[in-house]
């Protein structure tokens, strides 16, 4: 679908959370491409709802739409986390951001992070990071472009 | 427009005698080319001007100015025709080895259709980064690469690479040799039907390699990206199918086609697609029956119908015309209309080998698609007459020409003779090509072994 290029960003509401959902949840079957870790559970529907939902009221959580014509198109979600041994002390954690694809290469990511960063400084936060799997590759270019650079590696090992 | 209920059969029984037949001269002629010396030999002296130690001057000079290995070696006409053999012809992944004979086969049209000397050239080649390694590597050698045969996606990442880093025309012929017939087979359909390209609705059935090439190009030449609906194996294409993120991983190019394409967000599969749709152009998997008959029927008025599988097309071309196709192509040759892109490799190269180009570029093939276009119009268009036969040498000298004269305007050739000229070099290679062989065939020193 041709996408519209006029869209806003705004907090998210109530009653976005069907189409936050939907959002995130293609965002974790996303995931699944990258490692069989990342499988998506079959319940997966229900407890992104209810992800989502939570998140909407929660303080130390933040969520952002982008809406274009009456629609959610993009959502950035970060939660602020402190940092007990280092300075600064506080910092916002991007846990999820998805833009639909015939919205992207509008900055419409780009958009929702300036968003975001402007509400973290608000709050005297002053670092943001974002998590991923390391083998997204757009993800890697779309921080990378916007100056992020990698802080914390998690490495896995089944047992 | 085409009675044969029996055609299938009697076509599936041939093709067996064609395998066997051919599995036993292959082993006769032992192959199928040879290089043959294009200079006069008369005495041992001549040696010292081709050989040792009169070459030395030649290669002093091109040392000094590298673009001369143009004017005193064979690689202005020489090209390689490289595989990996992962998707050769409908057999898949058979390896370099197996891919010879096509690859070799190919050689023989591009000197026989087109006078150019053609080396089969099956790598060994596991990644992207290595095959273009390789080719890069062959360059010096050569005046033009010819892909064949490489399975998608790999065969985008490998054309995009070398079309930007190598300085000889790059041509895939899967992806663009399908594409430029289609293109010219269309320009023609749409005349008859009195459509326009800037209007109609596409249906492209498969998007593998040809079909997402043909789709770009149709784009170029003014086909509306919304209006394009593209159906995989799994359904119609569309922005926000369940997998659209996995292709933007896997398929670039596929994806950049998801988002562009449909822009009414149609969904379902071959027969959604078809609904009110005033052209088809399927290149997915044989038929019959990949396209049904009451299909046909649901599209606009006058459908075009351009079922391209081989070596049984979607849907029957007699079927398709009882169903209300207007005008209807295949890939076969044994049916009119034949879509077919030993109609655009040999003349493509003969025209940029002609004036040294150092690209084949998307406009060269759209100059290409009309010129063959306007070849079959000049002669009369029918329903059953909308491409030229692979027998019309005449087309290849046209279209060879028109690129030729493209590239030259577009300031990408080594050389800029006059179209007079141009025309002459043409017609001169190709004619020395054919009756160098028909003298070998007629001497008995290539001998008729069936």
């Amino acid at each position: 679908m041709a996408g519209e290029s006029e869209y806003i960003i705004r907090i998210a509401r109530k009653e976005d959370v069907d189409q936050i959902s939907d959002l995130v949840l293609r965002l974790k079957k996303l995931n699944e491409e990258f490692d069989p870790l990342y499988t998506v559970r079959q319940e997966a529907p229900e407890v992104v709802r209810k992800y989502v939902s939570d998140s909407l009221g929660r303080e130390d959580v933040i969520t952002l739409v982008a809406e274009s014509s009456g629609r959610v198109v993009g959502v950035i979600r970060a939660e602020i986390r402190s940092r007990i041994f280092y300075e600064p002390l506080i910092a916002g954690v991007i846990t999820d951001l998805y833009v639909l694809p015939s919205y992207r290469r509008k900055g419409v990511g780009e958009a929702l992070i300036s968003s975001l960063t402007k509400i973290l400084k608000s709050r005297g936060v002053t670092l943001v990071s974002a998590e991923f799997p390391p083998m997204n590759k757009i993800a890697v270019e779309f921080y990378t472009n916007l100056g992020f650079k990698p802080l914390l590696y998690v490495f896995f090992k089944e047992l | 427009m085409i009675d044969g209920e029996g055609l299938g059969k009697q076509g599936s029984g041939l093709t067996d005698k064609w395998y066997a037949l051919s599995l036993k001269l292959h082993n006769m002629y032992r192959g199928k080319i040879e290089t043959l010396i294009k200079v006069p030999v008369r005495k041992l002296e001549d040696f010292a001007i081709w050989y040792t130690p009169g070459v030395a001057e030649p290669s002093r000079a091109i040392s000094r100015d590298p673009d001369l290995s143009f004017t005193l070696t064979s690689r202005w006409n020489m090209i390689a025709v490289v595989t990996d053999g992962t998707r050769v012809l409908g057999l898949g992944n058979i390896g370099p080895e197996a891919s010879y004979p096509v690859m070799e086969g190919k050689a023989l049209l591009f000197k026989y259709l087109g006078g150019v000397d053609a080396v089969p050239l099956p790598i060994r080649a596991g990644s992207v980064d290595e095959f273009v390694k390789i080719v890069k590597s062959i360059e010096p050698a050569f005046g033009g690469i010819n892909l064949e045969d490489i399975e998608s996606p790999k065969c985008f990442y490998v054309l995009e690479r070398l079309r930007k880093e190598l300085n000889i025309p790059v041509w895939h012929d899967d992806q663009q040799g399908t594409a430029t017939a289609t293109l010219a087979g269309l320009i023609n359909a749409l005349k008859i039907v009195g459509k326009k390209i800037s209007d109609v609705t596409i249906a492209m059935i498969g998007a593998g390699a040809s079909n997402i090439a043909t789709a770009n190009l149709l784009i170029k030449y003014g086909a509306k990206p919304g209006n394009l609906i593209m159906v995989d194996s799994k359904g119609i294409l569309h922005s926000e199918r369940d997998d659209i993120d996995k292709l933007a991983f896997e398929n670039p190019w596929k994806y950049e086609l998801a988002i562009k394409t449909n822009a009414d967000g149609r969904k379902g599969g071959i027969r959604e697609a078809l609904k009110g749709a005033d052209v088809v152009i399927a290149a997915s998997r044989p038929g019959p029956n990949v396209i049904q008959k009451e299909w046909v029927k649901d599209m606009n008025k006058d459908p075009i119908v351009f079922a391209l599988a081989n070596p049984v097309p979607e849907i029957w071309p007699w079927e398709a015309s009882e169903a209300g196709a207007k005008v209807v192509a295949t890939g076969r040759s044994d049916f009119p209309n034949q879509i077919n892109n030993s109609l655009v490799f040999p003349a493509m190269f003969r025209g940029v080998l002609s004036v040294r180009a150092k690209a084949i570029t998307d406009e060269m093939a759209i100059v290409f698609a009309e010129t063959l276009a306007r070849y079959a119009e000049k002669k009369g268009l029918r329903e059953d007459y909308i491409i030229p036969t692979m027998e019309e040498w005449d087309a290849y000298v046209e279209t060879a020409l028109a690129v030729g004269l493209k590239a030259i305007e577009l300031g990408i050739s080594r050389l800029s003779p006059s179209r007079e000229e141009l025309l002459e070099d043409i017609k001169t290679q190709i004619i020395s090509s054919r009756s160098k062989h028909e003298t070998l065939m007629r001497s008995g020193l290539i001998k008729e072994l069936w």
